[in-house]
């Protein structure tokens, strides 16, 4: 809890745990919306859904924070994003679409022939940023290769940190489940990797 | 050399991947090191492992487009808490919906095959109205100690044949509009046995309205309608409570002879009777010779008898009290699937 302590102008949205204990709310969004975001748009491959999946996934963790019992807060609030992911995956299977749109933005300076997929690189080398985005983009299809489950577990394990135990809160399983997980889903990526690797960058292909 | 080569299994992916996040210790963690120096497939199987997990790693976090910040705390949705029939467990609700469907299913059958019939008298009134013939003719011979009783009791009975056939259930009026009073029995008793399949429907309380010889008498000129006795007949107090019950069917009267005084109502009975007589069938012996009916027949009608006439509802058929439990197992099994289902969506939203 120690991440929300600071203080927030939105400070006056106060939620209490099952443990009694008092939070800003605003700041919990502060502090791991980019998180909720990211995982989500992993999971979705479409911003957009992603940015609708983490508003929902807040919106319910507002409404559920009278149940958490002071943990893990990132662990907690993953968990609640994965469970809404899963849903629109679910629901989405049921009408699916694919988004290829451009990403819309915000100034008309940037590029917009960007992918949803494409991600903002610190490299300054327009070569190096290419190949950044070009890895994102082929990892991303893998990724959506996978099985949810175990595109859920790298994700949490692999990108978000998250040790096994908190992934296991996180995906609600044990933590036999989230080992199993990780590895195939590791196995599957690079089998993935591995036949699309005429797409990666120079470095990877040496390390595969 | 070649035992050992044959004998080596490759580590398990999945004690590469925790070897890989350092979660092996122990015996685990030496026979891996022990093994990944010797084979170096399980070398290379490690070294892709690390490749992919280094990659994605090295992802970045993208900042979102736009904040998810609150500016106002959002509604606050009720918990559809289930009340308090829907907090047993599920195999309450699956079982009542099972024992209702099955006594749905029950009652349904048996009441389709007629097995749910509680008037034994059913049958018998199915076999009037199959075969007229022989049961008036059973009537007839039934009614020989009827009319020996006397001219009153059989009036009796002629008005209360009357007075049920002018409410709608009718079976052979116009052998009581005869000469003689065993045609009023005769009347009777096939009225006895029409009351079943007719309708539930018999207005009793004109039955007592004609316990004179005078209307012993009024019957008895119904049948011969120009017949000076019937003039003569002075108009029974009842009469005008049976006219009306003739007039409530609002059967036609076209068939009468007009009868101007006492013997007109006696007349109106007999058409309105015959009008309604299920059973007058032109084979029927007790119409034999009965000069009210003249051959002349309006077609039947049908009509529901206004409630308020009757005080006496014979319920025949199918009980009501199966009716009801037919309808009340089909809502019990309804409710109960609707709970199942209430509590199936609940858990899934939980």
């Amino acid at each position: 809890m120690a991440q929300i302590t600071h203080i927030s102008p939105h400070a006056n949205l106060l939620v209490s745990d099952q443990t009694g204990q008092a939070a800003c709310f605003n700041c919990v969004i502060e502090a791991h919306q980019t998180q909720a975001y990211n995982l989500a748009r992993r999971m979705l491959s479409d911003w957009a859904l992603a940015e609708d999946a983490v508003q929902e996934s807040f919106v319910s963790a507002y409404r559920a924070f009278n149940r958490f019992r002071g943990e893990n807060l990132a662990a907690w609030v993953l968990r609640i994003v994965s469970n809404t992911c899963r849903d629109m995956l679910r629901s989405r299977k049921s009408r699916p679409t694919v988004s290829l749109d451009p990403v819309p933005s915000s100034d008309g300076d940037e590029p917009q022939g960007l992918s949803a997929v494409d991600l903002p690189s610190t490299e300054t080398s327009p070569e190096d940023r290419a190949e950044q985005s070009e890895l994102a983009a082929t990892i991303q299809v893998c990724l959506d290769g996978l099985q949810e489950d175990r595109r859920l577990a790298i994700l949490l394990v692999d990108v978000h940190g998250l040790s096994y135990e908190e992934a296991s809160e996180s995906m609600g399983c044990s933590l036999g489940t989230v080992k199993s997980r990780v590895s195939r889903g590791r196995g599957g990526l690079r089998d993935c990797l591995r036949q699309t690797g005429e797409l990666l960058p120079s470095r990877f292909r040496q390390e595969v | 050399m070649w035992i050992f080569r044959s004998t080596h299994k490759h580590i398990a992916q999945d004690a590469l991947s925790e070897y890989l996040d350092g979660r092996l210790q122990g015996k685990a963690l030496e026979r891996v090191e022990l093994q990944l120096a010797d084979c170096d497939a399980c070398r290379q199987e490690l070294a892709g492992l690390q490749a992919v997990v280094a990659v994605m790693q090295q992802q970045p976090m993208e900042t979102p487009r736009r904040s998810f910040i609150m500016d106002a705390p959002p509604l606050m949705v009720r918990q559809s808490s289930p009340g308090f029939a829907l907090r047993a467990p599920n195999w309450v609700y699956a079982g009542a919906a099972s024992v209702a469907a099955l006594a749905f299913a029950v009652t349904i059958s048996m009441d389709a095959t007629g097995g749910l019939t509680s008037d034994p008298l059913r049958h018998d009134a199915a076999t009037v109205a199959t075969a007229p013939t022989s049961e008036s003719a059973q009537a007839s011979g039934a009614t020989g100690a009827l009319s020996e009783t006397g001219p009153m009791e059989a009036a009796a009975a002629e008005a209360e044949v009357t007075a049920r056939f002018g409410t709608g259930g009718g079976l052979e009026s116009t052998s009581a509009a005869g000469e003689s009073t065993a045609d009023a029995g005769v009347t009777t008793s096939a009225t006895r046995e029409s009351e079943t399949e007719s309708a539930p429907l018999t207005l009793a309380a004109a039955a007592p309205v004609a316990p004179t010889e005078d209307q012993a008498v009024q019957t008895q000129a119904g049948g011969g309608i120009s017949d000076p006795a019937a003039e003569e007949a002075p108009l029974a107090p009842p009469a005008p409570e049976i006219a009306l019950a003739s007039e409530a069917t609002s059967a036609p009267i076209v068939a009468a002879a007009p009868a101007p005084q006492g013997g007109e109502d006696s007349v109106a009975k007999s058409t309105d009777t015959e009008s309604k007589s299920p059973v007058a069938t032109p084979g029927d012996g007790s119409d034999k010779g009965s000069p009210g009916s003249g051959g002349v027949r309006t077609p039947p009608i049908f009509e529901p008898a206004t409630p308020e006439l009757y005080d006496d509802v014979v319920i025949s058929g199918t009980s009501v009290w199966w009716r009801v439990l037919e309808v009340a197992a089909g809502i019990l099994a309804a409710l109960s699937l609707a709970a199942l289902a209430i509590r199936w969506r609940t858990g899934r939203q939980h």
